[in-house]
């Protein structure tokens, strides 16, 4: 099946990852040694020239500024012949936390919302602190709580209620009813920098540990989306962590592209980073 | 007249078109058309093209229960009781317990539009830096006539999806209530009690075994009477709130007896309290209480809610949604 209309759209905070994630594939895509293929380079390659760069010295990639906006479409095929556009924005991860906190989306973004068929959320469980609350770790005594001070401290949104609300505002921006389980646009909630989560945690599927850490957004995600049209893979795009300054010769050596793995949503590990694709083609 | 629109009740710049769902607000027939002088915002407002969505996040007013009553039959719960029952602290929990993962008999956590207000009322009951928690504060008494919303969606695993609405109003409400039906201040508690498809009456333990006991003992039995007046098949559940604190079995007696001296159709008792406790189960209790009046209200239910400006022949309307 031909399928060109198969755009998939990259959704991550700040340091969630996505730049060395864009870097990685496309080294991979670019290679023609994995399953998915691209069909010819693009013609501007501008978003990944400084990731491949830093990667190719074996260091990590700075921060993405927080305007830009560009998009880069890759032509992609699979061994069969089939041929889909995997379409890679490239933004500063603060508009997604402006999404939210301002509660609109801007010209470019709604663009983007509408065009895509499929979502790659991608968070990094490893930096969310757990919520600590009655629920999980139980009140002091009566007396304890008198003597306490009134807190000043304000509000901030939980993780859960962060997730939850940029996962309600995309849905509203694309216009997809939750009356019934959403099917379209298909989500892959992507557990990035997985290599850094504890290690009895690295030994668990993927599903398990989005529950474990973030219980609440796993609800909210296993109700709406139908089963079969969500999932949840583990990713370390480098494998190990990289300096900004100090090269790691091991990279240089091999190539990033020798590097890199993802956990499937069954718990295999995969080192064909292009295997990501997948999920949004197969049911 | 809101913004740059000639509709009272659009507001834009907050939380989109309310009337024709336009994107572009420019586009809006009733965007900017009597404030044809302000030429230049109307240019600006097309430069800089927002998809706003149409909840703020916060504790809901009735307006914003449009989109909500517009799209399906919305479940309101009416949370009732005297000052400082625990009524508020009863709704932190629900909501902590369910970011915690947990579900309602069969139904999980699917979501919110007051997501804000949710985690600002359960942020009292998160622990923080400096390791410090409190419960939440007094819910301020103000001139509103409608209580704060918070708004719970759910879906069990058959795909089924519910919403539910609980009050979050001030005790003061209703202890004017009782006295007197028509005081203006008990606006809110009458609208509460018309309105409400459940209700929970909220017996505070604390107060049942300490000084106060006669006072609170009254303030319960008298708000039960108001609630059980025209209350038909609507469930009624008293939860005894704070019942990690022992209260006299008389106590208790007096009360239950009081509510049930008439028939009462659908009603039940659930011990609650913000610590779990050994085998008591207060948590779980609180997660009962919800399921069972899902399962009651299942069944049989009051019309859709009125709200103003919801025209339920406009089917294009039926079909916005979130």
């Amino acid at each position: 099946m031909t399928n060109h209309s198969t755009r998939i759209m990259i959704i991550g905070g700040p340091d969630a990852g996505k730049t060395h994630f864009g870097g990685q594939l496309y080294g991979r895509l670019n290679t023609k040694k994995d399953r998915y293929k691209i069909v010819s380079p693009p013609e501007n390659l501008t978003i990944f020239k400084e990731v491949l760069d830093s990667l190719n010295e074996g260091k990590s990639a700075g921060h993405t500024s927080v305007s830009t906006h560009n998009n880069l479409d890759l032509e992609i095929e699979r061994t069969a012949g089939e041929k889909f556009v995997f379409s890679f924005p490239d933004y500063g991860g603060e508009q997604i936390r402006s999404m939210v906190g301002d509660r609109r989306i801007d010209k470019e973004w709604k663009k983007q919302v509408d065009e895509s068929t499929g979502w790659l959320l991608m968070v990094r469980l490893d930096k969310i602190l757990p919520v600590e609350d009655v629920v999980s770790r139980g009140l002091p005594e009566q007396e304890v709580l008198k003597t306490r001070q009134a807190e000043t401290e304000p509000m901030k949104l939980s993780a859960t209620a962060f997730y939850i609300e940029l996962l309600q505002i995309l849905l509203f921006a694309k216009k997809m009813p939750t009356r019934h389980q959403v099917e379209f646009p298909k989500l892959s909630f992507v557990i990035s920098c997985w290599d850094l989560l504890d290690q009895d945690e690295q030994g668990m599927m993927p599903r398990n540990v989005l529950r474990k850490r973030l219980p609440g957004l796993w609800s909210f995600i296993s109700s709406n989306w139908r089963e079969g049209y969500w999932e949840v893979i583990g990713l370390s795009s480098t494998e190990k962590s990289l300096s900004l300054t100090e090269p790691d010769m091991d990279y240089v050596k091999k190539g990033p592209e020798s590097f890199g793995y993802l956990i499937t949503s069954k718990g295999e590990k995969e080192s064909d980073l292009t295997q990501i694709i997948a999920t949004f083609l197969e049911h | 007249m809101a913004g740059n629109c000639s509709k009272e009740d659009c507001h834009p710049h907050e939380t989109g078109c309310n009337h024709e769902g336009c994107d572009v607000l420019t586009d809006c027939k009733f965007y900017g058309k009597d404030v044809a002088a302000k030429t230049d915002d109307v240019n600006k407002a097309e430069e800089d093209f927002f998809v706003r969505v149409p909840w703020t996040g916060n504790t809901m007013g009735l307006q914003d229960l449009n989109i909500l009553s517009s799209n399906s039959k919305v479940n309101l719960i009416g949370i009732t009781g005297a000052a400082s029952a625990g009524k508020t602290t009863f709704l932190a929990t629900l909501y902590c317990l369910l970011r915690q993962g947990a579900s309602i008999g069969d139904y999980s956590f699917a979501g919110s539009l007051t997501l804000g207000g949710w985690e600002s009322i359960a942020w009292y009951l998160s622990w923080k830096q400096h390791n410090s928690i409190q419960f939440p504060p007094h819910t301020s008494i103000n001139a509103g006539r409608a209580p704060g919303l918070l708004h719970l969606s759910l879906r069990n695993t058959t795909g089924e999806r519910k919403e539910l609405v609980f009050t979050d109003a001030p005790g003061e409400w209703f202890e004017h209530w009782i006295a007197n039906k028509n005081d203006p201040n008990a606006e809110g508690a009458v609208w509460i009690h018309r309105n409400a498809d459940a209700f929970l009456l909220f017996a505070d333990c604390e107060m049942l075994s300490g000084n106060e006991l006669g006072k609170a003992r009254q303030q319960t039995k008298l708000v039960a009477d108001r609630l059980k007046y025209l209350l038909g098949k609507r469930p009624f559940g008293l939860i005894w709130s704070k019942a990690d604190i022992e209260v006299d079995e008389l106590i208790r007696e007096q009360i239950s007896g009081h509510i049930q001296n008439s028939p009462l159709e659908n009603y039940r008792e659930f011990q609650t309290s913000v610590r779990e406790g050994e085998q008591e189960g207060f948590h779980s209790n609180i997660l009962s209480s919800i399921e069972w009046i899902m399962q009651v209200t299942g069944g049989e239910t009051n019309p859709p809610l009125m709200v103003s400006r919801h025209n339920t022949e406009d089917l294009f309307l039926s079909k916005r949604s979130v």
